[in-house]
């Protein structure tokens, strides 16, 4: 999940992984990539006008979940990290403007071309008022992430039916979904 | 530090944001292809005395374990960086010889709590002050011996909540000779506190009309006046100021647009927002080619006089210093540059790694170190692209 910004050209996103997250595959330098073998991983990517950082904040146990947040803090005028709810800020964005459109994705990657799959992920709860929930947070509290969202915006970008396809199953619309391969 | 070259700096653009961040990526690949033929003049709101620039290279450097760098100071020949490290959250601290690289580190805490920035201060009497989360802590220089006080909690404005969950931390600290207490603000607030080590107790010195944070700095004058900086309060967004609080009255004036300040022989060094650097009154001079700078830009004056920023863009460092006469050197860095990167709007237009800078530390002799939140960790054996810490030389 995360934030992107001027028009997707920079972001601050965070999330589990393994295998590779990189920039570039045959040159996997501190910064440029993080990569785990038989193990998941939490990351923090971020891109600005100063350039790309990808960072392994530690493992997480398969089946685990969490809750984190990226949010703006506007008394530093930075985008800030949290891998966990109430605890455990990592990262700061501090160039980025004062907006950004909200992210939730699961991303696959194959170097050689070869086949992968696209390991299941859910996102949110199906209770739209707790925590666990996909929901934004803006002058008026929270809000869910859901189909009468009026006053804020999120990213809108969907490769369900790129090749390979997979499938996003949309529990609770918006608020609560998975992703797989199909 | 090899020296590969030297021109003069580029020339500051203006405009629109994102046409001009579009326009300079393009006139940053050209001057960096030709940067050891081309002479320029450069275009400031006020001229300085001289210019120029001098192109340096990564290799050398030190490296320190990677992380937060929560706070960093410079005190004598000597600098100190506070670390929250990557992968294990331990709290360390640094000494950095700035004359020759040596250094030597301590673990504070294993696992620490995460938090948001912290502070250091010297008093001058061999002990180095900390502020980070809750605590004030005070490190005896020579021998380590540790003494912590826990901080009251916050005022019910500053403790952490939805808008800001990291309220309440400490946050910059700095040692007040006049009256031999600490001055430390916190994340979130609106007050300038003094912690007095005898008691054990925290005091309002006064109210600000800005909300502090991890970005916030304090720098003390010559006249005893205290520059703090923040966010205006009540503005919507992140709004650049500073408060000067005139002692003993403990009046304030507000200065807009202020983001950086520190304290230089001749008097304060202010930073705004737009890149303009003035010393003590002295006719502004724009130092970030017209691109707006990020809140927490690194930003330190030395005992000389001089006053150095440091701003990444481009695909290159540019370490700026505003000497005491007024003389502006720039020393430039290239960033490793990366194949294009893909994001959901196509490629990023920024093909190069970040080194994520996050302060400087002048080494009184006119130069100073970049540090880096790059390091060494025990998470991936990876190689590093960048240094924890780079020396940067100016031409004489």
């Amino acid at each position: 999940m995360g934030a992107q910004f001027n028009s997707d050209t920079t972001w601050l996103q965070t999330g589990w992984f393994t295998g590779t997250i990189a920039e570039n595959w045959t040159n996997c330098t501190f910064l440029s990539c993080v990569r785990r073998n038989a193990s998941y991983g939490r990351y923090v990517e971020n891109m600005t006008s100063s350039g790309y950082s990808v960072l392994d904040y530690g493992t997480v146990a398969l089946g685990s979940s969490t809750t984190s947040r990226v949010v703006y803090n506007s008394s530093s005028g930075c985008w800030e990290v949290w891998l966990t709810y109430s605890g455990g800020w990592v990262q700061e964005d501090c160039s980025e403007p004062t907006t950004g459109e909200m992210v939730v994705t699961t991303e696959v990657a194959s170097n050689s071309g070869g086949f992968v799959t696209l390991s299941p992920a859910s996102f949110g709860t199906s209770d739209p008022n707790t925590n666990q929930a996909l929901r934004l947070h803006g002058a008026n509290g929270w809000e869910p992430w859901d189909t009468t969202l009026t006053a804020r915006y999120t990213e809108r970008f969907d490769e369900r039916y790129s090749t390979p396809k997979y499938v996003v199953s949309n529990i609770k619309a918006y608020y609560y979904t998975e992703a797989y391969s199909g | 530090m090899d020296v590969i070259g030297a021109s003069s700096r580029p020339l500051p653009a203006s405009g629109g944001r994102w046409v001009a961040r579009v326009a300079l990526a393009l006139l940053a690949f050209a001057l960096t292809a030709c940067a050891t033929l081309a002479g320029r003049e450069a275009a400031h709101t006020a001229a300085p005395l001289h210019s120029g620039e001098t192109v340096a290279a990564w290799p050398g450097g030190i490296m320190l374990p990677a992380g937060q760098r929560a706070a960093v100071l410079t005190s004598g020949d000597s600098g100190w960086i506070l670390t929250l490290e990557l992968g294990t959250s331990n709290l360390i601290l640094t000494t950095v010889s700035l004359s020759d690289g040596g250094i030597s580190t301590a673990i504070l805490e294993e696992g620490a709590a995460g938090s948001v920035g912290g502070g250091l201060a010297s008093d001058g009497a061999g002990h180095l002050w900390i502020t980070y989360a809750q605590e004030v802590m005070r490190v005896d220089e020579q021998g380590g011996a540790i003494r912590r006080w826990s901080l009251p909690q916050p005022p019910p404005d500053a403790t952490s909540s939805d808008e800001n969950l990291g309220a309440g931390n400490a946050e910059a600290a700095v040692w007040d000779e006049g009256v031999g207490a600490l001055l430390l603000v916190r994340n979130g607030d609106h007050r300038l506190y003094r912690f007095d080590d005898a008691t054990g107790t925290v005091s309002v010195v006064v109210s600000l009309p800005i909300t502090t944070s991890y970005v916030s700095r304090i720098a003390i004058s010559a006249d005893e006046s205290i520059v703090v900086t923040g966010s205006e309060t009540g503005a919507r967004g992140f709004s650049p100021s500073a408060v000067r609080v005139s002692t003993p009255s403990s009046t304030n004036d507000v200065l807009h647009n202020i983001l950086a300040a520190c304290t230089t022989q001749l008097g304060l060094a202010e930073l705004t927002s737009t890149g303009d650097l003035t010393v003590s009154g002295l006719p502004p001079i724009a130092i970030s080619q017209g691109t707006a700078l990020p809140s927490n830009v690194p930003f330190a004056c030395d005992p000389a006089g001089d006053a150095f920023t440091a701003t990444v863009a481009n695909g290159r460092v540019t370490v700026d210093r505003l000497s005491a006469a007024g003389v502006l050197s720039v020393t430039t860095l290239p960033l490793t540059q990366t194949g294009g990167i893909h994001g959901f709007g196509g490629t990023s237009p920024y093909h190069w790694l970040d080194p994520r800078i996050v302060a400087l530390l002048p080494d009184g002799a006119g130069g100073a170190w970049l540090v880096s939140e790059v390091g060494t960790q025990t998470i991936e054996e990876l190689t590093s692209a960048y240094p924890s810490m780079l020396h940067v030389g100016f031409p004489h």
